[in-house]
């Protein structure tokens, strides 16, 4: 390969929009047609689109090893169980789930008179900016302010937005958990949980569970309700998430207090 | 076991053991992403569908990472095994295919091109150069050219504002890469 591919920069950039797919038939036409004009010029590009050809792309080893690194999983997917799909696994927890806040609903207001609660502090400080990775990468729209704004801590901004956004249908629902981090953020811990459990008891996002259950954990905590936050602590800390760590700190520390 | 010492097990797995770890570790739950979030619910055998996701997904992730093309993680490990999947998906539908079939082809070659004895050396020059650009480059040639994922992606991967940025610094690399082939001619 040549030092610099000898050619002028405006047909290296020519090039690589073309093999990203940015140019039309009639520019690809007019650059084909630009090199035929010009043998040194052709043989420049040849060399530099080599790299796109054969740079880029896995090599033809990689390749053949990928039929062995497939009959390998095949066999080991034979051997497993099939997947239980969300639906029917999450069918269970859903109903302790809205049992939980129906009970919750019922004691909050004695809890609230009976025990004024140091929790509301210790939640308040627990609270972190949740990283939205794109809600797992999964289906996106074009409203992003919401989650910019979210993106950028900016709370206030956030919370109204992303509700709007998923009422509309713009946002996937996953986003009512970064409206409930927001809303806790904000000290709306009764609309978090509400938001929180909402999300929990669709099941969909199984994936999202620990961090569903560490920022309820921390609204009921907000609310006073500390049995509650306990057991949805009890719970995150044995799910995997950015905040499972958080949840048995956490945890520990309220056991520790008991 | 940390998602950061999956990665070193896979790096030097010769038995196929991480690779059968991780694929157990992170069947379930991506498995039921894709069924729940992205393989359209008409679609016929959208288990099945979606668990050759999945496996083709992990076969790329593994092979760049033995390649030693991609070096970390940007994001945890299932969330790049969900968007390879759901970038294959995409490519699916667009073929309207039943089942994915790799790789995607080239656009027709702008010149005629020669013979195939040099392309081992193109890819191993390409390798060295693209060490030498940096990380935050390599990082995102390596998810453009070889996770094969779209700009809105990566930009949500790698922490660009939006898929025009994470595209623009793309074209910068690709500068920055022949300045590196003049600068330091192939060996």
């Amino acid at each position: 390969m040549e030092s610099d591919f000898q050619l002028p920069p405006d047909l290296l950039d020519r090039i690589d929009a073309y093999y990203e797919g940015d140019l039309s038939a009639e520019e690809a036409a007019a650059l084909r047609a630009r090199l035929r004009a010009d043998a040194e010029l052709a043989a420049a590009a040849a060399r530099y689109e080599a790299v796109y050809r054969h740079g880029f792309r896995s090599s033809p080893d990689e390749l053949n090893s990928r039929d062995a690194m497939r009959d390998t999983l095949h066999q080991l997917e034979a051997s497993l169980e099939p997947v239980t799909l969300g639906r029917e696994r999450r069918l269970w927890p859903r109903i302790l789930g809205v049992a939980a806040t129906v009970l919750l609903l019922l004691a909050v207001g004695w809890w609230l008179l009976a025990r004024p609660d140091p929790d509301t502090r210790l939640a308040q400080d627990s609270i972190e900016w949740l990283p939205r990775e794109g809600a797992l990468l999964g289906p996106r729209e074009d409203a992003e302010e919401g989650l910019d704004a979210y993106d950028q801590k900016e709370y206030e901004r956030a919370y109204p937005l992303l509700r709007a956004g998923v009422a509309s249908g713009t946002l996937d629902s996953i986003n009512l958990l970064y409206a409930g981090v927001s809303a806790l953020a904000i000290g709306q811990a009764e609309e978090a949980q509400q938001l929180l459990t909402e999300v929990l008891d669709t099941g969909r996002y199984p994936y999202d569970e620990g961090d569903l259950r560490f920022y309820l954990a921390l609204a009921e905590l907000q609310l006073q309700n500390r049995e509650a936050a306990l057991r949805q602590l009890q719970l995150a800390r044995d799910l995997e998430g950015y905040t499972t760590d958080d949840a048995r700190q956490l945890l520990n520390q309220l056991e520790g207090e008991e | 076991m940390s998602d950061e010492a999956l990665l070193a097990a896979l790096r030097t797995d010769t038995t196929g053991t991480a690779l059968k770890t991780v694929y157990q570790k992170y069947r379930e739950p991506c498995i039921r992403f894709l069924v729940g979030r992205i393989v359209n619910r008409d679609h016929p055998n959208r288990q099945e569908v979606a668990t050759e996701l999945f496996t083709e997904a992990l076969i790329i992730l593994v092979q760049n990472v033995r390649s030693g093309r991609l070096t970390e993680l940007s994001a945890r490990l299932d969330t790049y095994l969900n968007a390879v999947s759901k970038n294959l998906y995409r490519k699916l539908l667009r073929t309207n295919r039943e089942v994915y079939l790799e790789p995607e082809r080239l656009p027709e070659a702008l010149v005629t091109p020669h013979g195939d004895e040099e392309n081992e050396a193109i890819r191993r020059e390409l390798h060295r150069k693209m060490r030498d650009l940096g990380d935050r480059c390599r990082q995102l040639l390596v998810h453009f050219y070889f996770l094969d994922l779209d700009w809105k992606t990566i930009a949500e991967l790698l922490g660009y504002k939006n898929a025009a940025s994470a595209k623009t610094n793309k074209a910068k690399c690709m500068v920055r890469l022949r300045a590196l082939y003049a600068t330091d001619p192939a060996k």
